[in-house]
């Protein structure tokens, strides 16, 4: 690796396979199904099945006062984070952290305006929920627990959120602005996202939730680089087809990289949605695109798909000693239009 | 750290979109700054009667179809409306067609704090009054945030253009505006579109008055006797690209970015931080590469609550020392338009700067002496600007800070 893109240096996940990167990658590459029964007495939803975050008790996993009121997407967030963070290198004014994300807690934002119209003022709001209000607060809970000065920023995306947020972290660091960012996306399972899944075109059951982050430095740092973020591109498709707007993204991402298709290690399909694939096997052979298996197992995670995606690239990858020096796309096609794609080229397997 | 001379491009402002309460688009926009209009009225978007207060800064007589033509204005909630608009508005001062955009690897970047936050409101009236099985499909596809910027990419046809949503809430503009400026000096892209939008909303009415932080009639920044921010509603956006593409194409050039700087208090939820928000000035100041003597203007984060003003003056004096170059808050006459704020500031420190200007600060009676600043009370002055600062704090601890510079200005 000796280009100028920067490169991961360490991830983290919290996800329906449970807490934890390791979780997370034993899930991976086992192919278990996280899908359950929702309990109707503690969530009241249309879905019959959801993917969620196992033994979720804020207080206990996060530890600390104050946070038994925060809402689910800052908690993901905070315990992703928090196993990502170390003391020196992650924390400080040379330190960022962004987060991608839908837009925040919906759960929260429609809590507050029901409250907004039942109570016997308009503006007799939970006050100790006011900062989950904002799609901020996961971003800024994050530095404040673990203070983090320098860049914190929160980009709202689809299921590409990651990849924005990747393409803006490393900007971050060509311009300077950090030495290290950690940067990944979350999304909560709650009854108004489920409604509104619901009522939305292109949403396909069950929903899943969860977060995944990755430690973002030039390669000058000394640590072990897991993979190079060679490139990330995107594009607004204008009509209804994505296709030629995929292939285009990955064509500039090879382009980037100085890379033939035929030298692609493994292709990740974010949603594993038609447009993916129909798109995908026009460009490489289908083992290229089963060498790593998708994110389906955790459902539909909204913002948190592409970190995700991303992830399971790193969970294959830390097993598999051929994998190294190899370069890997990562696609995905959300409904409202984005296509994006982020090239990596692995680092030497474990 | 900050990159090395050779490699930054200069990044200027070619092309400026507005939709506010004291006028749509940048030349009523202008006037406005300059005869200190207020935009404060009646609020007709909620039913506000219940409310303690019911005043705030609406925009009127918006007529979305007058810009939006390639998408049906219709189709897009508000936020959208306002930020494709001003977006439009960018484009054609720019050179519109001449541009050639469509063939140029661009980025749109849009801050907000809430989105399309009318419609969620409206999704959640649903929900109370009929149930959620009865939730409007049609609001349910608009409520996604990142749709401020993809409706903007539609509308203009651009395919080839990364376009997200940052939502950093009340200084969103400032670090998209940030985020662009870096991507045109890196040549990540050929151009950027980039601002923030945010509609009025019943929800954040009622949170800021749950804060105890909404004045009863009127926005009065660094007055010994404020009381609080109007929330308000609005879009800027800008359009960036670098100085030899502007020079090349022959485009008016409005001012020079020269710099920003962005970080985060870490501290409190609420509570700006005096020494991270001196910290962020000094960060711009430096990525700018001026010095406090050389800036002529500071526009103010100013929400006119008591301890954003006296916080922020403190941070400023801890960078300019005792006398720091005239501090205003445009939020006297837009009140807080949220995330749309600092973006709108930015486009007023712009047309400051061309039109020679400093936009006062408007209700002003008394300075209270703990802020300690010349806030231009009441009536715009005639000024030779060079070097303007544009403040955007947030709630989270998330500041960012613009400097602007006259283009050509002599160093």
């Amino acid at each position: 690796m000796t280009g100028t893109a920067p490169v991961i240096t360490g991830w983290s996940a919290v996800s329906p396979f449970g807490h934890g990167r390791t979780a997370f990658a034993a899930g991976v590459r086992s192919g278990r199904p996280t899908a359950a029964a929702v309990d109707p007495d503690r969530w009241s939803v249309p879905d019959t099945q959801a993917c969620l975050v196992p033994d979720f008790d804020v207080e206990e996993i996060v530890g600390g006062k104050g946070l038994r009121h925060l809402d689910r997407a800052s908690t993901l967030a905070l315990l992703a984070v928090g196993e990502l963070v170390e003391q020196g290198v992650d924390t400080g004014h040379r330190a960022g952290v962004v987060v991608g994300t839908t837009s925040g807690s919906v759960q929260t934002e429609m809590d507050h305006m029901r409250d907004s119209l039942v109570k016997s003022r308009p503006h007799f709001l939970n006050p100790r929920t006011l900062a989950s209000g904002s799609m901020n607060c996961a971003a800024a809970q994050c530095a404040m627990r673990y203070d983090i000065t320098g860049p914190n920023t929160t980009v709202a995306g689809g299921r590409s959120a990651a990849f924005h947020a990747l393409g803006y972290s490393g900007r971050l660091l060509a311009a300077g602005r950090a030495d290290s960012v950690i940067v990944g996306a979350v999304e909560e399972y709650s009854s108004a996202r489920s409604w509104l899944a619901h009522h939305s075109r292109g949403v396909e059951p069950p929903l899943g939730e969860g977060g995944a982050f990755f430690r973002l430095e030039p390669r000058s740092t000394g640590r072990t680089a897991l993979a190079e973020v060679v490139g990330v591109e995107t594009r607004v498709c204008l009509d209804d087809t994505a296709h030629p707007a995929l292939v285009d993204c990955v064509r500039a991402l090879l382009r980037k990289g100085s890379v033939q298709a035929e030298d692609v290690w493994a292709v990740v399909l974010t949603t594993s949605s038609e447009s993916e694939r129909e798109a995908m096997v026009d460009l490489f052979p289908l083992e290229v695109l089963t060498r790593v298996p998708g994110v389906r197992q955790i459902g539909d995670t909204g913002a948190a798909s592409s970190a995700f995606a991303i992830a399971s690239v790193l969970s294959v990858a830390e097993r598999l000693p051929e994998s190294a020096g190899r370069s890997v796309v990562v696609v995905s096609s959300d409904p409202n239009g984005v296509v994006a794609g982020v090239l990596l080229r692995l680092a030497g397997s474990l | 750290m900050t990159m090395p001379v050779e490699v930054r491009r200069r990044v200027v402002v070619t092309g400026m979109g507005v939709v506010s309460s004291i006028g749509v688009g940048v030349d009523e926009f202008a006037d406005g700054l300059r005869s200190g209009r207020s935009g404060a009225s009646p609020i007709t978007a909620f039913d506000a009667s219940e409310f303690p207060s019911d005043v705030a800064c609406e925009v009127r007589g918006f007529e979305p179809d007058q810009w939006i033509h390639t998408v049906p204005a219709k189709s897009l909630g508000r936020a959208s409306q306002f930020a494709v608009a001003a977006a439009r508005m960018a484009v054609d001062d720019a050179g519109g067609d001449s541009c050639a955009l469509g063939d140029r690897r661009g980025l749109v970047v849009i801050g907000t704090t809430n989105g399309e936050s009318q419609d969620l409101d409206r999704l959640a009236e649903i929900e109370v009054a009929e149930g959620a099985e009865r939730m409007d499909p049609a609001l349910v596809d608009r409520v996604s945030a990142q749709n401020l910027a993809l409706s903007v990419a539609r509308e203009l046809r651009l395919s080839d253009v990364d376009a997200y949503v940052i939502g950093t809430a009340c200084s969103a503009g400032n670090y998209a505006i940030g985020d662009a400026v870096d991507a045109v000096r890196l040549g990540h892209a050929d151009f950027a579109l980039c601002g923030g939008a945010d509609a009025l909303s019943r929800r954040t009415f009622a949170t800021f008055h749950r804060l105890g932080l909404i004045a009863p009639d009127v926005c009065r920044p660094f007055d010994s006797d404020r009381k609080g921010i109007l929330t308000g509603e609005g879009a800027a956006v800008l359009m960036l690209e670098s100085l030899d593409s502007a020079l090349a194409r022959g485009a008016t050039i409005h001012a020079e970015v020269l710099g920003y700087g962005l970080n985060c208090d870490a501290w409190n939820p609420v509570s700006p931080l005096r020494a991270s928000v001196a910290r962020c000035v000094q960060l711009a100041l430096d990525d700018a590469r001026v010095k406090p003597g050389d800036v002529d203007l500071i526009s103010a984060h100013g929400t006119g609550t008591k301890l954003n003003d006296v916080t922020e003056c403190e941070a400023i004096r801890d960078v300019y020392g005792d006398d720091p170059p005239p501090t205003v808050s445009i939020k006297s006459m837009l009140g807080h338009t949220m995330g749309a704020a600092s973006a709108l500031a930015a486009v007023a420190c712009a047309l400051a700067i061309t039109g020679g200007f400093i936009p006062p600060t408007i209700n002003h009676r008394v300075t209270d002496p703990a802020c300690g600043i010349d806030c231009v009370a009441n009536h715009a002055v005639d000024a030779d600007l060079q070097v303007v600062q544009n403040n955007g704090l947030a709630f989270g601890g998330d500041n960012a800070v613009l400097v602007l510079g006259k283009y050509g200005r002599t160093v």
